[in-house]
């Protein structure tokens, strides 16, 4: 009965919701406590995912699990096997056109991207495994301006009072507002971090 | 001669004090996973109510193992509601606490060989949703895929870590 996730705790995950802060996981869990220590570990798992470096970016010498490198298809070796070499020579061309676009476009200096600028970074997130009181967290934008990229994140909490703290220290917030809070005892703050040369901290 | 009266409540003790003993790790490994600042605390507070309400302990309803871990979840929750009081500002105590820094970096650690098991796909849409906050809409754009094919990766994902802790969880 267990061996999956109830599919409304999933919905409660797609919408960002800590299952914790809902009433009726909390019956379901304390009537289905079998599934307590799975649900104990996919919510650390969570809340370890969340704060998983990028690629490229490895912590204390560990390999970590980043974002996953793309299926590298070489255009001029992957011609070449296939196709002989006059699509090679097209590959190459072609490759040669897209880094030259991507150098134009990236010259201009006012990109706003959804993620490209800043994947190299990862976000600087609220101490969610302390007490689990992130309800919501998202980047609303992000935009590349010369060496420093910005991005504007908006982050939903509760108020656990570790994680309000954090997140205002971490972020430069601005000012916390409550009328869109979904329950009784949330804070929404919304705060831009910088990242000067895409290196953060 | 024995008085059956005391034998009749020594019974249940001694059943529920093997309980505790043997439920020490994965009790207090199921406590760390959910608080890891105050496992001694809920630890505590959980052999204390286990051990007053030894007498409702019926093992023809389940299992030890699962009373047990529900009086866990309990204190757990209980002192969670405890800490969220409805103010912006923190008392000095409790803004200087954070979460141990080996326990968070073994659960660092265990995370990402789990995220190395999972196929390519379901780890990158769990990661585009889960580390970097983006919508599931937004992953279906940029992977050019159906909404509902991001979501069926991202709840497989969630699935397989959720499976994944009966082989460790005694952690």
């Amino acid at each position: 009965m267990t061996d999956a996730i109830p599919p409304f705790l999933q919905q409660l995950l797609d919408r960002g919701i800590d299952p914790l802060g809902d009433a009726r996981a909390r019956e379901w869990l304390l009537a289905h406590p079998e599934a307590l220590p799975s649900f104990a570990a996919l919510r650390e798992a969570l809340a370890a995912v969340a704060h998983a470096p990028v690629a490229g970016k490895p912590v204390a010498g560990k390999p970590v699990a980043g974002k996953p490198a793309p299926v590298a298809v070489d255009p001029v070796t992957n011609a070449s096997r296939t196709s002989g070499p006059l699509l090679a020579a097209a590959g190459l061309i072609a490759a040669a056109l897209l880094v030259a676009s991507g150098l134009v476009f990236w010259s201009t200096n006012t990109a706003t991207t959804k993620r490209d600028a800043t994947d190299v970074a990862p976000l600087p997130r609220p101490n969610l495994p302390t007490a689990g009181r992130v309800i919501d967290h998202r980047v609303a934008s992000s935009r590349l301006a010369g060496s420093t990229s910005e991005r504007h994140v908006v982050t939903r909490l509760g108020l656990a009072g570790v994680q309000t703290h954090h997140a205002t220290r971490a972020y430069e917030s601005g000012p916390h507002d409550r009328p869109d809070a979904p329950t009784d005892h949330a804070i929404t703050i919304r705060g831009v971090t910088k990242t000067i040369a895409h290196v953060l901290e | 001669m024995p008085d059956p009266m005391t034998e009749d409540r020594a019974a249940p003790d001694a059943r529920i004090q093997g309980l505790l003993t043997a439920m020490e790790r994965p009790l207090r490994a199921f406590l760390r996973r959910l608080a890891p600042t105050e496992i001694d605390d809920l630890h505590q507070e959980t052999l204390a109510r286990a051990w007053r309400s030894r007498h409702t302990f019926d093992p023809t309803l389940g299992s030890g193992r699962s009373w047990l871990l529900r009086i866990g979840f309990r204190a757990f929750l209980d002192a969670r509601d405890r800490r969220s009081q409805p103010t912006d500002e923190l008392p000095d105590h409790l803004a200087a606490s954070t979460a141990d820094p080996a326990t968070w970096a073994a659960a660092r650690d265990d995370a990402a060989v789990l995220l190395q098991r999972l196929p390519p796909q379901e780890r990158e849409i769990l990661l585009r949703f889960h580390r970097d906050g983006e919508s599931i809409a937004g992953i279906a754009v940029e992977l050019r895929i159906p909404a509902g094919t991001v979501k069926s990766h991202l709840h497989r994902a969630r699935n397989r870590l959720w499976a994944a802790q009966r082989n460790g969880e005694d952690r």
